[in-house]
């Protein structure tokens, strides 16, 4: 294996700040300040209590937001009300690649308790999940999970946050809970509580970084936002939807559940 | 190589750009449309206009501090299972990714976009190893199957028409000739699922990595950048050495800018915080995550105060967005994959100033790109200090002066007007010599020998038989004990 310069590196950048810098120890406080700011302090607060009606009003933000994004967003009264639509949806809309429907979801309780699988077992279309079995082989596993993810015509998610103000969707990466499934297959759902919704990014990365039980889990391996369905304007500057990712997207807000 | 940057190249390509009507057209076209949709969202953050200064503090903070990011950062990424590899240079980090892509057998790569592997050469080694690399950014792709260069930071295939697109689509993919963007997009779709599908290694930049959480991320609205980052078994990902912030909280801040800067949007469309590689019992992920942090030349950039903020760049393209010499000129003729008044100022300190020296020349310093910068960069201030390097040579740089009689001009220039006497007879002299030389009335045309440059594309006034000292000496004037 090729040397590491790790070392050298550093060292010449070390060099290049000049000799007047103080030392690492000083500056490393002053750049990753430990304390909670009181600005941020009080923004928690405010997110950790706020009312039903200004959740109500961050429910019409994210609809107006989602609209120029070509993401629909409906609001649903409960999870049965959830599971129709997401069924009603996979009725309707044809698979891009190939002709068999099928969809694939994340295990996750949300998820599990719409019960999809009996609600589209009728129309004889197979929802898998990317539940992964600690007992059994890995490898084959993720082979297998890989394959129903590209034979899947709709992928549905859960999310950690969504944020009103961009209507971005928040997922950390988690197990049993593929990636892929909001990327590969051609429609991405993604199903959400309402007192997920936050304002913005402002919001969100507070939390991030200091609520407790956030604080303590870190951002996990990998995290991602998704605003809307995949679009390119790469042609003579005319938006297309559908470059590589989903070509739509919806989200349910579950108002009870 | 031969160089790209010559005087030549420089001005043929312009050429070639300014006498493409479709291509000003379309140069245009961006900028009518960018240009003021970014500016205008500058102003509607929460923050107001003045976040702008605020991302800049911020900037300039973590580059004061980098030694110290890119451990936190490395470190990190390590405690996640991933491999850091710091390159002093592009050779070294071409041959350490060849390696890695030895050492897992890769066949085909998937490449989301990213400056610095260009910078680096990565496509034409890894090519030269057997190695399949697909460019999966829609207008990269094109420009790669095309055989040409990107044009733009963010739209690499502006100067193509959808008409040139179609042809190109139904030569290359076989498809039947058709130029509506929506079918084309579909069909660049179909092909690259299947090579998402199959490849082995996806190769990523970094727009900004995150130090406090050991991230880094990509941004990207079409979702190439997570396919590439997600269904290949090794991810590697090359990231210039500036391109990290310490906090979260910072990330806010120019995440929205860069967002605002790089396509007038809120948020991109998929932002994705990789810090390792997917662990063996989650469904999926790569097996392997590589991070290459790139010095090649950025330490000495780091070392000149001078140009040490041009590492606060977040290379998104709104300089281009607004400037009139990019607008007509295009970015082939700027040489590199970094092209307007960000390739202006960064090509010269990478590439050598004598080098590349005609781009910094080539800008007209009118400041828009300063303020279309959303981490306030001072573009025209970096431009003026390469040409007064460029003129006055300088060790560290390696640089030459570029013309050796203008600087000893420039320098007989300087002494004359520190010595009152000298200069005004001089000036008087020359009063006289040129009406010797010239008709009476009417600007000169032509300057004689060497002085010739000069006037080629302008004329001068004469000097006046009057000149204003004298005229200043007899004026009457406000005593300043009055004025103040
Ligand atoms: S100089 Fe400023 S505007 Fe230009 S690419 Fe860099 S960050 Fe963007």
């Amino acid at each position: 294996m090729i040397q590491n310069h790790r070392t050298s590196f550093i060292n010449t950048i070390r060099q290049s700040l000049g000799p007047d810098i103080e030392s690492v120890d000083i500056r490393r406080k002053r750049i990753f300040p430990m304390t909670l700011s009181k600005v941020s302090q009080n923004l928690l607060q405010e997110v950790q209590s706020r009312p039903p009606k200004d959740r109500e009003k961050l429910l019409a933000r994210l609809m107006d937001q989602a609209v120029p994004l070509n993401l629909h967003v409906t609001p649903v009264e409960d999870l049965k009300d959830a599971a129709r639509q997401i069924a009603a949806l996979a009725r309707e809309k044809k698979p891009e690649w190939g002709s068999d429907k099928a969809l694939i979801r994340w295990s996750h309780p949300l998820l599990d308790a719409l019960d999809l699988e009996s609600v589209l077992a009728e129309q004889h279309i197979p929802v898998h999940t990317t539940a992964m079995y600690p007992k059994a082989d890995l490898q084959q596993q993720k082979k297998s999970i890989r394959k129903n993810t590209i034979a899947s015509f709709m992928g549905i998610t859960a999310a950690d946050y969504c944020l009103a103000d961009t209507a971005t969707i928040v997922m950390k990466t988690r197990p049993h809970q593929g990636r892929a499934v909001s990327l590969v297959p051609s429609i991405h759902v993604a199903v959400l509580k309402q007192d997920q919704l936050l304002t913005n990014l402002t919001e969100l990365y507070t939390i991030l970084d200091f609520e407790k039980k956030e604080q303590k889990q870190g951002l996990t391996h990998h995290m991602v936002f998704i605003s809307g369905p995949s679009k390119t304007a790469d042609i003579e500057l005319t938006m297309v939807h559908g470059a590589h990712g989903p070509k739509e997207m919806h989200i349910f807000v579950v108002r009870s559940c | 190589m031969d160089n790209p940057f010559t005087t030549e190249q420089y001005m043929a390509k312009s050429r070639q750009a300014i006498s493409d009507e479709r291509l000003q057209g379309a140069l245009a076209g961006v900028q009518a449309r960018l240009g003021p949709a970014t500016q205008k969202m500058y102003s509607t953050q929460p923050e107001g206009p003045g976040i702008r200064h605020q991302a800049h503090d911020i900037r300039q903070r973590c580059i004061e501090n980098l030694d110290i990011l890119l451990e936190e950062l490395a470190d990190k990424v390590a405690e996640n299972g991933g491999k850091v590899f710091f390159a002093k240079d592009a050779a070294q980090a071409v041959s350490y990714c060849l390696e890695v892509a030895k050492e897992h057998g890769v066949k085909t790569v998937v490449k989301g976009k990213s400056m610095v592997t260009e910078e680096v050469g990565l496509n034409q080694a890894l090519e030269a190893q057997g190695i399949d690399v697909a460019e999966t950014d829609l207008g990269e792709y094109i420009i790669q199957l095309a055989g040409e260069k990107p044009s733009h930071i963010i739209a690499p295939a502006i100067h193509k028409t959808r008409e040139q697109v179609g042809q190109l689509f139904a030569e290359k993919l076989g498809i039947d000739y058709i130029s509506d963007p929506a079918v084309l997009t579909q069909a660049a779709r179909a092909a690259l699922r299947e090579k998402f599908l199959a490849a082995d290694m996806g190769i990523t930049g970094c727009n900004l990595a995150c130090a406090e959480t050991g991230h880094i991320t990509t941004v990207s609205n079409e979702g190439n950048i997570r396919m590439s980052s997600t269904l290949p078994r090794v991810h590697v990902a090359f990231m210039g050495m500036e391109r990290v912030v310490a906090t979260l909280q910072d990330h806010d801040i120019l995440f929205r800018l860069l967002s605002c800067g790089a396509a007038a949007q809120k948020l991109g469309g998929y932002i994705s915080y990789v810090g390792g590689p997917g662990p063996v019992d989650y469904p999926d992920g790569p097996e392997a995550f590589h991070l290459i942090i790139i010095d090649n030349g950025r330490s000495r950039i780091l070392a000149d105060p001078a140009f040490r903020e041009m590492l606060c760049c977040i290379r998104c393209s709104a300089c281009l967005n607004v400037c009139p010499v990019y607008g007509k000129i295009g970015g082939h003729a700027y040489g590199s994959p970094y092209s307007g008044p960000v390739g202006a100022v960064v090509t010269p300190l990478l590439a050598g100033l004598n080098r590349a020296r005609d781009l910094c020349l080539g800008e007209t310093l009118c400041g828009a790109c300063k303020e279309a910068c959303p981490v306030d960069i001072d573009l025209p201030r970096m431009l003026r200090e390469l040409r007064f390097r460029l003129a006055e040579g300088d060790e560290t740089w390696e640089a030459t002066p570029v013309s050796r009689p203008e600087k000893y001009a420039m320098d007989a220039f300087a002494w004359f007007t520190c010595h009152p006497f000298a200069y005004g007879s001089a000036l008087f002299s020359a009063s006289r010599l040129q009406t010797l030389a010239y008709e009476k009335g009417g600007p000169i045309r032509q300057l004689p020998g060497p002085l010739a440059g000069w006037t080629r594309s302008r004329n001068l006034r004469k000097i006046s038989s009057r000149p204003f000292r004298t005229r200043w000496k007899s004026m009457k004037r406000p005593k300043l004990r009055t004025m103040l």
